[in-house]
């Protein structure tokens, strides 16, 4: 379309004003046009015939409404000069917002009182005669909400054909926004319901954003024959946009101005102050991502102002204030003697006509290209350029700051949206869902316009040649089966579909028309006090941690019907600050922060501390070594670090957990807390091991399903599908999983790794009759695949009964930096002369033969064992391995289990720690104190169950000559 | 009720089957095809012969669908008629109720008015004939008793004025009869037009006819009665009162209103088994659903439920025709293979000569319906009557063709709901689907959704 346009524009643009309706020209001329835009003029032509539906899009302000009304009124004119018309709705404006409708209003009074054609308007908020006169004397264009649109079809849906006899088009303002969203498959399920009603097609016009790909567009305004919808993208005018990101550093110092009140942190008071320099005196619009820090900063503003002794011109606006005050501040934006910012939330996102700010700030990382797109857009209407200011806080590094903190994710993610803002690219709608919840609602709203349905007719009308084009016939029979099992509907003597009685609550209920949930959150509970409540969009689950008020908490239980998610306050560790974990982040923003990391761009609208935050970042990404998909031990923690979208990590959490594995999703990582590297990789072999998951199944790991508003009358099974489609990318995950596999090869692991197979087996090992071999190493760093070695290695013989037979130490040349000096007390000097594990391998070998190798936290030791032998060019045997500090834990659930804590519990002499022969006596002490322990009062703890794998590798044969070693 | 020996008349023969070739229940020479139910009907008669002796009664006819409520009720009309009654009906619907506060009341006013018949005017519209045969009653009686009109017009109007909103009926008929004296017959229509309840604002009735009230959805039921009242007057036996699809208050999505409705029915119902209607009967037909769902039918609503339940005696074949409620079987094929016989006879004008098809014919043709839709075919007939009276006016216009050839050509639809139907998209072009060309199983499925069970 966009060469087509280009050539002889204003030929063009003339041509189609002169196919204009004359009282549409003498309108035109009045407003003192010169000339019709290029998307208004391209719109002409095919809105006048009226053979195709349309997509106009074009950047804000650029007249794309116009360019759909001008013609619409041309038609509409020339059809009342032929004659009188038939009485009904001529014209369908469907918008998402109130405000936006009531914007609308205003503005199409002055086009269609020029050609005689009444517009009336229809939602939430209008009442009386208004409201009536639809019913009464429908006639010319009618402004709807979806939600009203749907009320029509509910109370008087025997009427709908006569008030929408005359249709002829329908137009969608703000298209983007329902694209693959609950209330988008409902616009789309009531748009088809009226052409039934009527029994004919409408045109469609669909006022859009831009897209990359349109495809998606045009098949969500005509689904089915999508191809046939024409696109009118107007290139775009570049505008010219202002940028600044600002980054800051926090730090908890008390606000020496403010004794006595509540202390915001100093990054806060320093980002308020440049928005109250920079900001007062003009109207501006200040998005911040949460409703409490709205508050948190109009507060700091006020205080600004009180101090300044100035009047406050920063108020709040967002969905918790009450309409009146939030119409004042919009009343105050659009005026432009009255200098006002408003602090808000995404409330001012859209469409609703406060004039245009003079400039927009962000506080706290965008989370989608297109929220920023949309928000820049409320600034700079007037040929006034786009001011944007993004202000990024992060904390200061310290010893304890997670790995994730470490990556200044914040700011990061802050360049790769701008970035990507800049390159024009805009994250595809996830257009995977069935949308089984609005399918409730429209089959329960079909049932209501029509006094009932079977279910062959809902079936053709909704799905068969509907807009729901996922479901078939089988899962829509499921569908009524579930509902009818829950008493949503019932059915009638001859087969006919009817509301049953919870059915028939919810229709009664004015909240029914909204396909979206209306504030459904779940309530934190902790201890029986609430927490507060949340919007839960990503899969929860018992035993993962979740961040909220600033600290970690574990998941205790989850209850779906009531709406609650129990809590405890979770032990150790820092959470990560990093807050986008509820909103979706796309796949591309992740890849391009990737990108970010790996190159060495500093954008020019950055500064200084932001620069520094970026640079911090990358030297945590090198330091790290994050490619694009990596496992990390950190401290006790796993952590998996994919650049990819939130649905992905999703969907590898599901995937963990099925594996028993709990990881909890922090930005682009993956913390698996208390798990060895080890155990995390032997888990993804066995899932790798398995084949790729079906998502239905995988679904079923999910307890919390339940996202959308009539989710809670599907079976689970429907559920799982539902949820699957929606929230899960299982090939995109199992990329990861492939990639993992492939940087991480499967170790021959304690717990039976895939490769343990190898070896015939020649006898069993079982307590009672095979002696055994505790051992433990020291190492220079916590993964051998990170390249660690072992420093120092003891193994301590016991006999069957766990009585000590022998014992044996040395010291090892790591041939590298020794790292861990804090921790096991030896460096580079100590180990220079100690002797290589290549030399000692035979000798170890030899000594864990025949034994059952116990150690504390096996995985751990054993892990290196085999990275050791891997590197000396051998495999090493699949040792039957015992874990103390698995039966310390099966003795003792819940009590710390680490060596120090059963040193205590056991009673043993506290040596040296970390020294590898004082905690290899130690662990056997253990042992041997479990297996003596009387039977009569306690459970056997030393069970043969706990082997694993429970048979002896063959012998290793005792080298000739024993190595040298080195003692400390 | 089957006499295949008398002939019958073309007049009636041609409106019979044009009737039921359009799928509608005709109007009149029913009794040439009915089929069995004689107790039924017996029980009907007995109630109209009350009603017609100033007695009252509410019947409801409960059927499943296609068992011929529907005919059955038009019979009961025609009955009516012939004693002398004045008879209103109409279809319940979504927008036609018994209790509305949108308009959906006046509108079931309205559509009963407008169906209103006498035995001379057996096809509705008869509210101007009723009116103007009270006043003609007036006249004869005034010249018989030497009064003056207008006083005996007022006299019987006085009757009316006793009932709940009679004032403004009673003017409305003495405006009547004003614009009868005056030769105004703009007040004449507008009084005709109030009855009718097509006034839908007070200042337009009251710059029309002077009266302060209309007739909505809240004094809806209390027109009928006073209507009951003034049809006597006009010298008819009583009013009948026909409504049909009762099973659309059963499918009223609102709880609130269908309740409502049924307080109106247990009004209705009260008031004739009290026999405070005098002349005023009730015929209402609906389907088990409507009477017997204790959720939402007329047994949800527990006032009802006691009065209006069956004769715990009247099972396994013994029967009572005395209760409310009238059950109407299921037609059997035996009763089908008799309305074909019927249907055939009437078309050739009870002339049993000019039979077009013979019995075995019939017996292809229930046949041909039942491999086509099933049961069906003599469950919902309406489809397959029209389908054999195609087949025979075939046969009649084009002698040459042979029955035999033609019964495997006549298709039998199934009903269905056309306001849900699939658009006829005629620009697609047929081959829109090649993705999914290799799907054999969709019959099955298909199977699945036209006879869903939950």
């Amino acid at each position: 379309m966009n060469s087509a346009l280009s050539n002889s524009e204003s030929v063009r643009a003339q041509g189609a004003f002169d196919a204009l309706h004359p009282k549409v020209k003498e309108w035109i001329w009045k407003q003192g046009w010169t000339q019709l835009r290029a998307v208004q003029s391209s719109a002409v032509q095919p809105i006048l015939e009226g053979r195709v539906d349309v997509i106009i899009s074009a950047a804000t302000a650029s007249g794309k409404t116009e360019a759909a009304w001008l013609p619409i009124c041309s038609t509409l004119a020339a059809q009342a000069d032929a004659g009188p018309t038939q009485p009904g709705v001529k014209v369908l404006y469907i918008s998402p917002l109130k405000a936006l409708i009531n914007d609308q209003h205003g503005r199409l009074l002055d086009l269609c009182e020029a050609i005689d054609i009444p517009v009336n308007r229809r939602h939430g908020d209008v009442t009386g005669k208004e409201r009536d006169s639809l019913r009464t004397a429908p006639d010319g264009a009618l402004l709807i909400t979806p939600e009203s649109l749907e009320a029509l079809f509910v109370l008087q849906g025997t009427h709908l054909p006569t008030i929408f006899a005359p249709l002829q088009y329908i137009v969608i303002d703000e298209m983007h926004s329902f694209i693959g969203t609950e209330r988008g498959a409902q616009l789309q399920s009531l748009l088809h319901r009226i052409e039934l009603a009527i029994r004919r097609p409408v045109r469609r016009i669909g006022l859009s954003a831009t897209f990359a790909d349109f495809s998606v567009a045009q098949d969500f305004l005509r689904p089915r024959n999508g191809d046939q919808v024409l696109v009118l993208d107007s290139p775009t005018e570049t505008a010219e946009l202002r940028m600044q990101l600002r980054g800051y550093l926090s730090t908890d110092d008390p606000d020496p101005n403010q004794v006595g009140q509540v202390s915001h942190p100093t990054d806060k008071r320093e980002i308020a102050d440049h928005l109250y320099r920079h900001l007062r005196g003009n109207d501006n619009l200040v998005f911040a991502n949460s409703r409490a820090s709205v508050e948190a900063y109009s507060d700091l503003l006020k205080r600004l102002s009180e101090h300044h002794r100035v009047s406050n011109e920063f108020l709040p606006h967002h969905g918790n204030l009450s309409k009146s005050f939030r119409e004042e501040v919009e009343a105050r934006l659009k005026a432009r003697d009255t200098p006002t910012t408003a602090v808000c939330t995404s409330t001012l996102e859209m469409g609703i006509d406060i004039g245009s700010a003079d400039s927009i700030a962000q506080i706290g990382a965008p989370y989608s290209v297109s929220a920023i797109r949309q928000r820049v857009g409320r600034s700079g209407r007037r040929d006034s350029p786009a001011t944007l200011r993004t202000y990024i806080s992060e904390r200061p590094i310290d010893s304890n700051t997670h790995l994730i903190d470490r990556l200044r994710t914040s700011i990061m993610q802050s360049v790769a949206v701008l970035e990507l803002m800049l390159e024009k690219w805009f994250e595809p709608p996830n257009t995977s869902g069935l949308h089984l919840s609005t399918l409730i609602q429209q089959v329960l709203s079909v049932i209501a316009q029509h006094g009932g349905a079977s279910a062959a007719q809902l079936y053709s009308a909704l799905c068969g040649d509907g807009p729901f084009v996922g479901v078939d016939k089988r899962m829509f029979l499921d569908l009524l089966r579930s509902l009818a099992d829950r008493d949503v509907i019932m059915q009638a003597g001859d087969g006919l579909l009817l509301a049953g009685p919870v059915g028939e609550r919810a229709l009664n209920h004015y909240t029914f028309y909204a396909a979206f949930q209306t504030a459904e959150e779940y309530r934190l509970i902790s201890a029986g006090q609430v927490l507060g409540s949340l919007p839960v969009d990503y899969p929860v689950l018992v035993g993962s941690m979740m961040i909220f008020t600033g600290r970690r908490w574990k998941v205790i239980d989850i209850d779906a019907p009531t709406k609650t998610i129990e809590l405890t306050p979770s032990s150790g560790g820092l959470a990560p600050r990093f807050n986008g974990g509820a909103a979706e982040i796309s796949d591309g923003v992740r890849r391009k922060m990737r990108e970010l990391y790996e190159g060495d761009l500093v954008p020019t609208y950055v500064n200084q501390t932001a620069a520094d935050l970026i640079e911090e970042g990358r030297t945590a990404y090198r330091q790290y070594n994050l490619a694009d998909i990596t496992a990390v031990e950190s401290g006790t923690d796993s952590v998996i670090v994919a650049w990819r979208g939130s649905r992905i990590i999703n969907t590898l959490s599901v995937m963990l957990t099925s594996q028993g594995i709990t990881a909890t999703i922090e930005g682009p990582g993956l913390t698996c807390r208390h798990t060895p590297l080890p155990d995390l990789l032997a888990a993804i072999a066995q899932l790798y091991e398995g084949g790729q998951p079906d998502p239905v199944e995988l679904a079923e790991h999910v307890p919390a399903k339940e996202v959308d508003k009539h989710d809670r009358f599907l079976d689970p099974d429907l559920l799982a599908q539902s949820y699957a489609k929606h929230s899960l990318d299982v090939p995109g995950a199992w990329e990861v999983v492939e990639e993992l596999v492939r940087l991480h090869p499967p170790l021959p692991l304690a717990y039976g790794g895939p490769d343990s197979e190898r070896i015939t087996p020649t006898h069993r090992a079982s307590i009672g009759s095979t002696p055994f071999a505790v051992v433990d190493v020291e190492t220079t760093s916590l993964s051998p695949i990170m390249g660690g070695r072992i420093v120092e290695i003891a193994i301590v013989h016991l006999d069957q009964a766990g009585n000590q037979t022998e014992s044996w130490s040395t010291m090892v040349n790591p041939e590298g930096p020794v790292g861990g000096t804090s921790t096991h007390g030896l460096d580079e000097d100590a180990v220079a002369d100690a002797p290589l594990f290549s030399e000692l391998l035979d000798e170890i070998a030899h000594r864990l033969s025949d034994r059952i190798v116990v150690a504390q936290n096996a995985s751990f030791d054993v892990g290196y064992l085999h990275s050791e032998f891997a590197f000396a060019g051998t495999d090493a045997p699949a040792w039957p391995t015992l874990c103390t500090l698995r039966l310390a834990r099966k003795r003792d659930p819940g009590k710390p289990a680490n060596l120090a804590a059963l040193r205590d519990r056991f009673s043993i002499d506290s040596a040296h720690e970390h020294r590898a022969f004082d905690d290899a006596i130690a662990a056997a002490e253990v042992l041997r104190q479990l297996l003596q322990q009387d039977s009569t009062q306690a459970p056997n703890i030393v069970t043969d169950d706990e082997i694993q794998p429970d048979w002896l590798p063959p012998t290793w044969p005792r080298p000739i000559d024993p190595p040298r070693t080195l003692s400390r | 009720m089957t006499d295949t020996t008398n002939t019958i008349r073309p007049r009636e023969r041609d409106a019979l089957l044009q009737a039921l070739r359009t799928g509608v229940v005709p109007r009149v020479g029913q009794q040439h095809i009915q089929v069995g139910r004689v107790n039924e009907v017996r029980a009907l008669t007995t109630d109209i012969d009350r009603i017609a002796d100033g007695g009252s009664g509410t019947r409801f006819v409960i059927g499943d669908y296609g068992s011929g409520k529907t005919f059955f009720l038009h019979l009961i009309r025609s009955i009516a008629l012939q004693q002398k009654m004045v008879t209103v009906h109409a279809d319940l619907s979504p927008d036609r109720r018994l209790h509305a506060t949108g308009g959906q009341a006046r509108s079931l006013y309205s559509e009963l008015m407008r169906n209103m018949a006498t035995r001379s005017k057996p096809d509705g519209g008869a509210m101007t004939n009723v009116v103007e045969r009270f006043i003609t009653e007036a006249l004869t009686e005034a010249t018989a008793t030497k009064q003056t009109p207008e006083s005996v017009v007022r006299a019987g109007l006085n009757q009316l004025t006793e009932l709940t909103g009679g004032y403004d009926f009673a003017e409305v008929i003495a405006k009547y009869w004003q614009g009868h004296d005056t030769g105004n017959d703009q007040l004449k229509t507008d009084a005709v037009r109030w009855l009718r309840g097509e006034f839908s604002t007070r200042t337009d009735a009251r710059q029309a006819l002077g009266v302060r009230t209309i007739i909505d959805d809240g004094n809806f039921y209390d027109q009928l009665k006073l209507l009951a009242v003034f049809v006597r007057l006009a010298g008819f036996s009583g009013l009948l009162v026909c409504l049909d699809e009762m099973v659309n208050l059963y499918k009223l999505a609102n709880t609130q209103a269908r309740n409502s409705n049924y307080e109106q029915i247990l009004r209705i119902v009260n008031d004739s088994t009290q026999g405070s209607a005098a002349g005023l009967g009730f015929v209402m037909g609906g389907t088990p659903d409507f009477l017997l769902d204790t959720r939402r039918g007329l047994y949800s609503y527990a006032a009802l439920e006691s009065r209006l339940a069956e004769n715990p005696y009247a099972v396994d074949g013994i029967v009572d025709y005395s209760g409310p409620v009238l059950r109407l079987a299921n037609l059997t094929p035996e009763d089908f293979y008799i309305l074909l016989t019927n249907l055939r006879n009437v078309q050739a004008g009870g002339d049993p000569s000019k039979h077009l098809l013979p019995d075995t014919g019939l017996t292809s043709y229930m046949e041909h319906c039942s491999s086509r839709i099933g049961d069906a075919y003599f469950r919902t007939p309406r489809n397959s009557i029209k389908g054999f009276l195609d087949l025979l006016a075939v046969l009649e216009q084009n002698p040459q063709t042979v029955w035999t050839d033609m019964i495997g050509t006549i298709e039998i639809p199934t009903e269905s709901n056309p306001d849900l139907e699939p658009l006829d998209t005629t620009t697609d072009e047929p081959s829109a689907e090649p993705a999914q060309a290799p799907s054999p199983p969709t019959q099955d499925p298909d199977d699945e959704l036209s006879s869903f069970k939950l």
